[in-house]
């Protein structure tokens, strides 16, 4: 915790404060108690204890804590705020938060019951306990002030609000939740009930603002009856349609949300229309009430009742024609009313056969449909408004509107050549949308008898072929898609500079994202799992056919975010991380984003590519995860930001409720964890000394107990497929996302690591070496045994969240801690032996499996990229053979340097054994490893790379007319873009020469 | 597809349409935990029906601090907007205008004499769209920003402060006709 120095208390003579302020402790100290002795006031002995807390010796250090135990257990009351602030300053950084509450946070409670009309100095405290999260001592005081000061309304709902937080952590003790909550709610309706009573000013103990009944509605959600939940709904001032009326649309939107995870829908429809009638009925209400999600709670509500109320249905029309029929509406609400009349089509269409033909739900959802994009087509939006409602059409249907009606309208613009490209583009599209639909690909009948491989057939596109991925079939969207794109960028809009309209870089995009369908890297998921890396099976041109046509829209638009991301992530499965790293920078990715983005580029980093995560060996301080790191040490400074103290101040109890909630969970994100791994990760590899994992404080809250969050934002990445079908992104990546049982597996590696490659400072000599060394022999044991044991629970069930070569690693991790503990701490027996040896194996066969999945390549002796690409996109998995024979090293080097000076007999021997087999394995998995770096590293001079580059990227572009629009895209510019390529694998490559192997 | 609601933490989770604009600011977490703490009803989102902000404000109600009650550049209880964006694929739908309107609603709920805001000199497009909303220039702030946003040269660019009266300034006291004339510097803003 760091606090700034405290000012002394005013009214000390100035001797003392001068000294105090230029920290001259030993005169503070012995002023101190001069004035203790003079006037007899404790202040001046806790001045006298903080500026000891000052001085180097540990003893000295430590007189704080000293202190305020002995405070703590003789019931001394501490009757001075000023001085309880100075303690807690001297002592904030010796003690925890867990430990605040036992101490500082007592000693403030006791204040506070001695002192209790002393308003400013209970706040005081109740302050400081509330942001070092001590929840318990906050209450009591809470509860203390609203006693002393019952004409303070503030202090009641402060009261109330901080019992309900204390009911609803995990500081609560069980056996209290309840009588808290109780207690909560109680004062809360009693609040509620005294409302009806003229208003009473500051000591009126009534609910009256917003904030206050936002607060009593957070309390019954959770500890109300239904019957209480019930009443407030129709309360005639607090209820959420009165509220709504004065313009306050929060609370509404609140109960819509609470009544539809309880599944009251009769609540949702009635709710959403009463609101949406009122707001057709009233001007000022209408900004409020157009919003979707209420327009989707009448939808939805009305979806649930119409089985018992058919006369919803009706009721539903009625509102939409009314909305519709409007004017002078903005634009945004004629979007969402045009897609309400949509999703009405959809969600309430009769699904009964009778009904279909021409005046049946299919027809109306087509219709509302055409209706949508008449409208809409120009709008950079219109996709991602209606690809969830037209993926829902049957695939004829869908074929109709997305090859024909579309097209038509953009037959119709011809004389704007402009808004006709932009709807074409959305009918591409729609065209590529119907292509991802799963269960489109079908198995043509009768084939299986009648050829040797079976034959699959796409729905849509009529494209027959050998596999039931059928990627051929995208090769047709890519081509037209290419074409348009062609002739804009030559013809229409030769000139970039930096201002294309949307729908260029979404050609773009759209071509992209069809080759790397073609390039067959999708296959489908289960296959997927068992590949040793992404692109193993891919046909690495069209990869590279779409990183050519992304780099060249970037050269028009710079920083364009959404081709920018998408060219990410392309270039990290290609091996390009270099130029990956270049162009993420580009987005100037910072601050508050850094969690829910970083990962999207930043995690597993270090195993492609160490020295892109620290780019200068001298300079850590260049380290990519820097800014990761610098965030969550900013914002987790102190447990619960001041900014909580403002929500108090400003009586703002929503935002009370939801700041510590956020702040929670952020100290448990995934993407903290990874900043730290990523970069401990590269350190290593590179030979460089980061500081110890153990030591970093923010890590200290991840115990195996805590649940670590993920939350990566995908919003902004392309994704272009329908909603069952894998997006784009997911495709291209290394391994599955961030996940809880991954980043506790990565902790585990490092803190393996550290306990083996920790060195003591050169200048440290222990006094009694033999002691010394035993104390080390235990403490190493102890952590192994919890290494080990958090290693199998997680484990247990991870396979999914792991990459291949992750799952070895991590399962070799956890069999040498195991296998540690055993050949160092039992003694010999015949028991232990025949488990060493099954563990020993174990190892063994899980470094072959992993060099395996590591080096294999798809045809070993194949040309050009048959070898080449694949091997610098499999780097992910040579970084981890690099850590497990890294590891067993380590392992095998600790178990002689226990085992060499007590050798013993027959246990020696097969312990010998057992560690020279693994040894050898680990050396060998090792040897393999420098050999494809050194392959690589022939590669990379072996002829022009570029114009070998060129030939993998664009073939023989006479006999395929898809990379001849491709090439003529790019047109002169081709050299510069088989220059990037080239670069980042050379650089990439010699990052890679820099790495250490044993 | 758009819904209007408050901020609450955790739609910084979801800003990045917004925020991988180069034109709006990433700040630190604590800066907006300060909004929502303090002026919740003054800091709105717009949220697309996947979750994604596609748009938000941030405002808050504040007068000069005391000590400069007799200059004459004090300011007078005011609503002052920090940041409004819109991410580039939701402009021109009315999201900026409804976020605005939105707050000019809360400072006129709080009896605020004017709304107002700073904006880059050279940021035509978002002065075009506080002109259409009614705000005017009451002074230009010189080399109020340290860096010019589009030109690489310059070291500094200007500021346009600009303001809407609300229903309070019924005299209309607290604008001026020509306000593009009127030079101050940036120590004269507080
Ligand atoms: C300025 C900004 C917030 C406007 O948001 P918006 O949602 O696109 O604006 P609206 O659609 O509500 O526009 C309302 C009116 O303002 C005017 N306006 C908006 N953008 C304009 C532009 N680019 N050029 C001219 N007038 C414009 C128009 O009169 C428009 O009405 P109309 O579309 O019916 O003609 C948005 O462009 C933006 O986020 N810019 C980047 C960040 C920024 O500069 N913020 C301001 C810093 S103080």
């Amino acid at each position: 915790m760091s606090w700034n120095r405290p000012q002394l208390r005013s009214g000390v003579d100035l001797q003392l404060q001068s000294a105090f302020n230029d920290g001259q402790w030993a005169s503070v100290i012995r002023l101190a108690e001069k004035r203790l002795r003079t006037f007899n006031d404790p202040y001046f002995e806790i001045v006298k204890i903080c500026a000891e807390c000052q001085l180097d010796s540990p003893f000295e250090k430590s007189a704080g804590i000293v202190a305020l135990q002995r405070f703590v257990n003789e019931g001394t009351v501490v009757k001075d705020v000023d001085a309880l602030d100075l303690l807690e300053w001297a002592t904030g950084s010796l003690l925890d938060d867990q430990e605040f509450s036992s101490t500082l946070g007592t000693l403030k409670v006791r204040l506070v019951k001695a002192k209790p009309k002393d308003r400013n100095g209970a706040i005081r405290c109740l302050e400081s306990c509330l942001l070092h999260w001590d929840l318990f001592n906050a209450q009591q005081i809470a509860a203390i002030l609203d006693r002393s000061f019952p004409h303070d309304r503030t202090m009641l709902f402060w009261n109330v609000v901080i019992t309900y937080l204390l009911c609803v952590s995990d500081q609560c003790p069980p056996d209290k939740k309840k009588l808290y909550g109780m207690l909560a709610l109680k004062q809360m309706q009693r609040a509620a009930q005294s409302a009806s009573q003229p208003d009473a000013g500051d000591s009126d103990r009534s609910i009256r603002t917003e904030e206050e009944i936002l607060l009593f509605y957070r309390i019954l959600e959770t500890h109300g009856s239904d019957a209480d939940w019930t009443a407030a709904l129709g309360h005639p001032e607090f209820g959420p349609v009165p509220q709504f009326r004065l313009g306050r649309k929060d609370l509404l939107l609140r109960v819509l949300d609470v009544s539809r995870r309880k599944g009251d829908w009769q609540t949702v429809y009635a709710l959403s229309k009463e609101c949406l009638i009122l707001s057709g009925s009233d001007n000022s209400l209408k900004l409020l009430a157009c919003d979707w999600m209420v327009w989707k709670a009448l939808l939805d509500g009305a979806s649930h009742v119409m089985g018992e109320s058919p006369e919803v249905l009706d009721d539903v029309a009625a509102l939409l024609d009314t909305f519709s029929a409007a004017d002078g509406v903005r634009p945004i609400y004629i979007r969402n009313i045009l897609l309400a009349r949509v999703a009405a089509a959809f969600q309430l269409g009769s699904d009964d056969p009778s009904e279909s033909g021409p005046r049946g739900a299919a027809s109306a959802q087509v219709e509302e449909l055409q209706r949508y994009v008449r409208s809409q087509c120009s709008s950079p939006a219109c996709f991602d408004d209606i690809r969830s409602f037209a993926e829902k059409l049957e695939p004829d249907e869908l074929k109709k509107f997305a090859h024909d009606y579309v097209p038509g309208l953009a037959q119709e613009a011809a004389g704007d050549p402009l808004r006709s490209a932009t709807i074409r583009t959305l009918a591409y599209q729609l065209q590529y949308l119907a292509l991802t639909r799963p269960g489109l690909v079908l198995p043509i009948p009768g084939s299986q008898s009648s050829s040797s491989a079976d034959q699959w057939k796409c729905a849509v596109t009529g494209v027959v072929s050998n596999s039931s991925s059928c990627t051929e079939r995208f090769r047709t969207i890519a081509e037209s898609a290419a074409k348009l794109y062609r002739i804009l960028t030559e013809s229409l809009i030769p000139e970039g500079n930096g201002r294309d309209p949307d729908y260029v870089p979404e050609l773009a995009i759209l071509t992209a994202t069809a080759l790397v369908k073609l390039s067959g890297i999708s296959d489908s998921g289960s296959v997927r799992e068992h590949l040793p890396y992404p692109i193993y099976a891919a046909r690495c041109g069209r990869l590279l056919q779409a990183t050519l046509i992304l780099e060249y829209q970037l050269s028009r638009t710079p920083k364009h975010s959404r081709v920018t991301l998408l060219l990410v992530r392309l270039y990290l499965v290609v091996g390009c991380a270099a130029r990956a790293t270049a162009l993420w920078e580009t987005l100037d990715v910072k601050r508050t984003i850094t969690d829910s983005l970083s990962p999207y580029f930043l995690d597993r980093l270090s195993t492609l590519s160490p020295i892109q995560v620290l780019p200068q060996s001298s300079r850590p301080a260049k380290a990519l995860t820097n800014g990761v790191k610098s965030y969550y040490a900013t914002s987790l400074k102190l447990r619960m930001p001041r900014r909580l103290a403002d929500a108090f101040e400003s009586e703002n109890y929503t935002s009370i409720l939801e700041i510590p909630e956020f702040i929670n969970r952020l100290r448990v994100s995934c993407t903290m964890v990874m900043g730290f791994v990523e970069e401990a990760r590269a350190c290593r590899a590179l030979g460089q000394r980061g500081l110890p994992i153990s030591e970093e404080v923010l890590l200290n809250d991840i115990t195996d107990d805590a649940q670590l969050h993920e939350n990566t934002d995908f919003g902004s990445v392309p994704n272009l497929e329908a909603s069952m079908a894998v997006p784009i992104y997911d495709i291209l990546r290394i391994g599955p996302k961030p996940s809880n049982a991954r980043f506790h597996l990565a902790l585990v590696a490092e803190k393996y690591f550290e306990l083996f490659q920790y060195k003591p400072p050169a200048t440290y000599k222990a006094a009694n070496p033999l002691q010394a060394a035993t104390t080390d022999r235990i403490f190493v044991s102890e952590t192994l045994q919890q290494l080990s044991s958090s290693a199998s629970r997680f484990l247990r069930g991870a396979r999914k969240t792991l990459t291949e070569q992750e799952h070895f690693f991590f399962d070799i991790i956890s069999l040498l801690t195991a296998l540690i503990s055993l050949m160092t701490s039992s003694g010999p027996s015949p028991e232990s032996s025949t488990a060493a040896s099954q563990l020993v194996s174990g190892v063994t066969a899980a470094l072959d499996a992993l060099s395996d999945s590591s080096l294999s390549l798809p045809s070993p002796e194949g040309e050009g990229e048959g070898a080449l690409i694949p091997m610098l996109s499999s780097m992910h998995g040579l970084f981890h053979l690099r850590d497990a024979a890294d590891a067993v090293k380590l392992a095998t080097s600790y178990i002689t340097s226990v085992l060499e000076p007590n050798k013993q007999s027959n246990t020696t021997k097969e312990a010998t054994e057992a560690l020279k087999t693994l040894d050898k394995a680990g050396a060998k998995a090792a040897a393999l490893g420098k050999n494809r770096i050194a392959v690589l590293k022939r590669e990379m001079t072996n002829g022009n790379l570029e114009s070998r580059i060129e030939a993998w990227a664009l073939g023989s572009t006479a006999e395929d007319s898809l990379s001849k629009e491709i090439q003529g895209i790019v047109g002169d510019r081709i050299g510069k873009s088989m220059g990037i390529l080239a670069d980042s694998w050379r650089v990439g490559v010699k990052g890679w020469e820099l790495v250490r192997w044993e | 597809m758009a819904t209007f609601r408050r901020f609450r933490p955790d739609d910084v989770d979801k800003i990045s349409k917004c925020n991988l604009d180069p034109l709006t600011e990433t700040y630190e977490l604590v800066f907006y935990l300060q909004y929502h703490a303090r002026w919740p009803s003054l800091f709105q989102v717009c949220e697309d029906t996947n979750g994604n902000i596609i748009g938000y404000i941030m405002g808050k109600l504040e007068s000069s601090p005391e000590i400069y009650k007799f200059s004459e550049h004090y300011l007078p209880w005011h609503a002052h907007i920090t940041a409004l964006t819109v991410a580039p694929e939701a402009r021109r739908l009315g999201i900026g205008k409804i976020l605005t309107e939105q707050l000019e609603l809360a400072a006129d709920a709080n009896n605020a004499w004017f709304v107002d805001l700073f904006v880059r000199k050279g940021n035509a497009r978002a002065i075009a769209f506080y002109k259409n909303l009614g705000y005017s220039v009451f002074r230009v702030v010189k080399d109020y920003y340290g860096e010019h946003a589009t030109d690489s040269t310059a070291q500094s660019e200007d500021a346009y402060d600009m303001r809407k009266p609300m229903k309070r300034d019924k005299k209309l006291q607290h604008i001026r006709e020509d306000g593009e004339t009127y030079e101050v510097d940036p120590t004269d803003v507080w």
